[in-house]
């Protein structure tokens, strides 16, 4: 008996909440890992970190239940839908005192005109990535990835708007198009493009296009840095016909529990020193105009990283399609089970 | 009343307090949860994710739709194939060690144990180093000269299927050898003695008696590869995605509940209907299977 | 004695040559992963020499940590919950006859015979049914459910050899049914349950697939971590953990042995 109450109260008192403490989610390889322990050590608040691989799951994730998160990373139109099905916090402005550092263009954006819910945290764009060892050809285009030459070589991301955007554009259309019969024509173009698709990968492709399974993938620009730094018979392109450009962005789920501490690192990441420490890791554009002095030179004078008017004009903002976006699911689902 | 009939008494009510908790356990964890997915099965998802409950077919239909036959049968037959392989290779080994004695016994059960206790993820992450277009087969078989260009091994249903029969061997022996101990040897020294060849005797007294031990393995293999997800997730590529894959996808990512919860039925009834039929014609209780 | 090994039902060449292309398939993977956690070199494609960074690594990852702290946890409440609930399952089992008792019994071992991924989805409809926040909480919660036919399983099996009229006798002579189970039924299936919770435990440490939908922020379990391991970055780390676990098993198995081994001895003697 007395065996039973001790455990009870040893489990009693290991589950106890602990106040000092943030539970974090976002984007594989999307941070500066040492940035986290000096904030543990300044601020005395534990970091429970955890990531995952897209939007959709994110949403899912907190749409499961998952309610216990304190900062989460959505990308632009997730901010949108997120908030119009009351999932994210109001942010305390005042509290931020670091948002001057941001470049004003980004502010109030259209997925969040009054800047309620989301502060910019990085932006990018979606190019390929591939092998300069394996690859004989010049990529500037989507196209390669029909080419029958690298069959079960490639891989693109496990991301439906990043593979319908691709396919659009291809096309000729918007990636934030709603038409119906443009969306079974992009669904027959990558249907004929499974041939040569080894997987459907966001996580471990860039892994595998290291050593050698996969010889182009599609990829978002920082991640492909990343591991150009690793091997450098490794490139990245962008294509000529555009793709995805997107803003990510820091956000306070609806209910977190530690909503101060989570002020408080989000007021921390938009530090001149610490973004600039970021930046430099995952090679990811911030608009935080203080930290520019401080970021590595061949990463700002990167037109991939740091893009010129010229190249953002090919690059559409994805938007939420609403009632659409079903119809587009169904698609995917039909597309991965070919 | 004297106090050996008031215990008596006690005794047997406590049939009720020793059986309500279980009860209780398994109408709240289980019977509960199935209904609600009968009824989220039949409902529809809301824009952002979510379901809103009303009634109607159009999941059940879309389920059978060819597309997704295609995966269900492309699983069953993993499912199938990963069986037929488990029990030729593993009847053999359980076969071995139970016929093994002493501490070489102990030896050999301890080896198939290890794999069995040690952590499942681990387990099939190794074959990518194994089979990768650098990893191990492919390094040797090219330094050797045997073959120029890498086999292509990893990521597509030959990956697969190694992984599956890799995790799910244990499940296969250790009924079986379970079930070959049991076999009265002085049986089989029966057999022997009134003149039987060896061949006989295994398949006319060895292979019968030892069919419990079978029926199990075969239950502990087939069905659970049937729901599989974590294999073609790591070790497969387009061509080999499980049903599983597609329901882990509709709750994870594309947060179709009502359209999971079909196919989640589906596979429920696929697995539950041949067994209850199966349990039924032998008139078998679930627990003796199991055992 | 020695007859009844004889070649004539025993191992032939065909069964022994089986026999260890098995154990040599089972074992290459297992072996190859010890070997590359000592590889200098993060990728397996190439060897950089031998080098302990990884387990140094390993050592410093708080999550690491957490995943084990939270696996131990929810292993060691699960189990308590599964024993318990095992233990009166098979007691009234075998003990009883009642109006629902076929239904208890195939109620009670379907969610076995099932899929896993199907019990997961089921739990994780429950949970957000009646809005409970997936965390550890609803792991145990979940693992109990699996375990619990398990242990009534294992439990059952040890009943099977032990002859309930003793419990009468202690009955007839005044003995109240508590004190019967404590002083009469319990020590003979101690060895039963017993195995019934190591197995529990096991289980409970091992799953992933039930524990995919039903964790939460901050509930991460050792298979959980291993499997974001292998998503998100292949690491040799991956394979110093998996090394120290074969270590970690071996020991355990080896100790079980040996403990066993000693209580039949003092049985004999």
């Amino acid at each position: 008996m007395k065996i039973y109450l001790f455990v009870f109260l040893l489990i009693i008192g290991c589950s106890k909440k602990n106040e000092n403490v943030l539970y974090v989610y976002n984007w594989s390889d999307y941070i500066d890992e040492t940035v986290l322990t000096d904030f543990e050590k300044e601020y005395g608040i534990k970091i429970i970190y955890d990531t995952y691989s897209s939007n959709e799951e994110l949403l899912a994730k907190l749409q499961a239940g998952s309610g216990g998160y304190d900062v989460i990373f959505p990308s632009d139109y997730m901010v949108t839908i997120m908030a119009q099905n009351f999932l994210l916090e109001e942010l305390n402005i005042k509290s931020l005192t670091n948002l001057k550092n941001i470049d004003s263009l980004f502010l109030n954006p259209t997925y969040d005109p009054e800047q309620k819910y989301s502060i910019p945290y990085t932006s990018g764009l979606t190019g390929i990535a591939y092998r300069t060892d394996l690859v004989t050809d010049e990529i500037d285009s989507w196209k390669i990835f029909w080419n029958a030459k690298y069959k079960n070589k490639i891989m693109l991301l496990n991301d439906m708007r990043e593979v319908y955007a691709m396919a659009f554009k291809i096309l000729g259309y918007s990636v934030n198009d709603t038409d119906p019969i443009h969306l079974a024509e992009a669904q027959k173009l990558l249907i004929d493009q499974k041939k040569y698709l080894k997987k459907y990968e966001s996580d471990m492709s860039k892994d595998f296009l290291l050593t050698k399974e996969a010889s182009i993938i599609q990829q978002w620009v920082g991640d492909s840095y990343q591991i150009m730094e690793q091997d450098s018979n490794i490139a990245f392109v962008i294509p000529k016909e555009g793709s995805i450009k997107f803003t990510d962005n820091i956000c306070i789920p609806k209910g977190a529990k530690h909503k101060e501490n989570a002020e408080k690192f989000i007021n921390y990441l938009l530090r001149p020193d610490i973004a600039a420490r970021i930046i430099n890791v995952i090679s990811y554009s911030m608009p935080n105009l203080a930290a520019l002095p401080m970021v590595n030179d061949e990463i700002k004078n990167d037109k991939n990283i740091y893009p010129d008017e010229e190249l953002i004009k090919k690059y559409e903002f994805v938007l939420d399609l609403g009632e659409y976006t079903s119809t587009m699911e169904k698609a995917w689902t039909e597309l991965k089970s070919y | 009343m004297d106090t050996s009939s008031q215990n008596n008494l006690l005794y047997r009510s406590s049939k009720y307090y020793l059986l309500l908790p279980s009860y209780f356990w398994v109408i709240v964890f289980f019977i509960l949860p199935l209904i609600l997915l009968f009824t989220i099965s039949f409902a529809s998802k809301q824009t952002y994710g979510g379901y809103e409950i009303n009634f109607h077919l159009d999941n059940y239909a879309r389920a059978i739709d060819p597309i997704y036959l295609k995966i269900a049968i492309r699983t069953f037959f993993y499912s199938i194939t990963t069986t037929i392989f488990c029990f030729l290779l593993g009847y053999p080994i359980a076969y071995y060690i139970s016929f093994t004695d002493g501490f070489k016994k102990v030896v050999l059960m301890f080896l198939i144990l290890l794999p069995f206790w040690t952590n499942f993820l681990i387990r099939v992450y190794s074959w990518n180093t194994i089979l990768g277009s650098y990893g191990l087969i492919n390094s040797s078989l090219i330094s050797l000269g045997v073959i120029d260009t890498p086999f292509d091994l990893l990521n597509n249903y030959i990956s697969v299927n190694i992984g599956l029969l890799y995790g799910e061997l244990p499940y296969m022996v250790l009924p079986i050898v379970a079930s070959i101990d049991r076999i009265d040897r002085s049986i089989l020294e029966a057999s022997s003695d009134l003149g039987a060849s060896k061949y006989y005797t295994f398949f006319n007294v060895t292979l019968p008696l030892s069919m419990p031990g079978i029926i199990s393995g075969v239950v502990f293999v087939l069905i659970p590869t049937l729901g599989q997800f974590v294999i073609p997730d790591l070790l497969g590529g387009n061509d080999s995605f499980m049903i599983g894959n597609i329901i882990t996808n509709q709750f994870i990512v594309v947060r179709d509940w009502p359209f999971g919860s079909t196919l989640s039925v589906y596979m429920m009834g696929f697995v539950m209907i041949p067994l209850y039929l199966y349990l039924r014609y032998s008139k078998l209780s679930l627990n003796s299977v199991i055992s | 004695m020695s007859r009844k090994n004889d070649l004539k039902f025993g191992r032939g060449k065909s069964v022994t040559l089986l026999t260890i292309v098995g154990f040599i398939f089972l074992y290459t993977p297992i072996i190859v992963l010890i070997i590359y956690s000592f590889n200098y070199s993060r990728f397996s494609s190439t060897w950089g020499g031998w080098s302990l960074q990884w387990y140094y690594k390993l050592f410093d990852d708080s999550s690491m940590w957490l995943a084990i702290k939270n696996s131990l946890l929810i292993g060691i409440v699960s189990t308590i919950f599964a024993t318990i609930l095992g233990t009166m399952s098979a007691l009234v089992i075998k003990r009883f006859v009642f109006k629902t008792k076929t239904l208890f019994t195939n109620l009670l071992f379907v969610p076995i015979v099932i899929p896993e991924i199907v019990l997961g989805i089921l739990l994780l409809l429950l949970y957000n049914l009646i809005k409970l926040e997936l965390g550890l909480t609803s792991i145990i919660l979940a693992h109990i459910t699996f375990s619990i036919p398990f242990v009534t399983l294992v439990v059952l099996n040890n009943l099977k050899n032990f002859d309930s009229t003793i419990e009468e006798v202690g009955m007839d002579l005044g003995a109240t049914p508590w004190q019967i189970f404590w002083k009469i039924t319990f020590p003979n299936i101690s060895t039963g349950i017993l195995a019934g919770a190591l197995l529990a435990f096991t289980l409970s440490i091992e799953d992933f697939t039930i524990t995919f939908f039903t964790s939460g922020p901050g509930a991460t379990t050792l298979p959980l971590k291993i499997y974001s391991m292998i998503k998100f970055g292949i690491t040799p780390e991956i394979n110093a953990i998996s090394t120290l676990l074969v270590l970690f098993t071996t020991i355990i198995l080896g100790a079980m042995y040996f403990i066993l081994n000693k209580q039949e001895k003092k049985i004999l003697t």
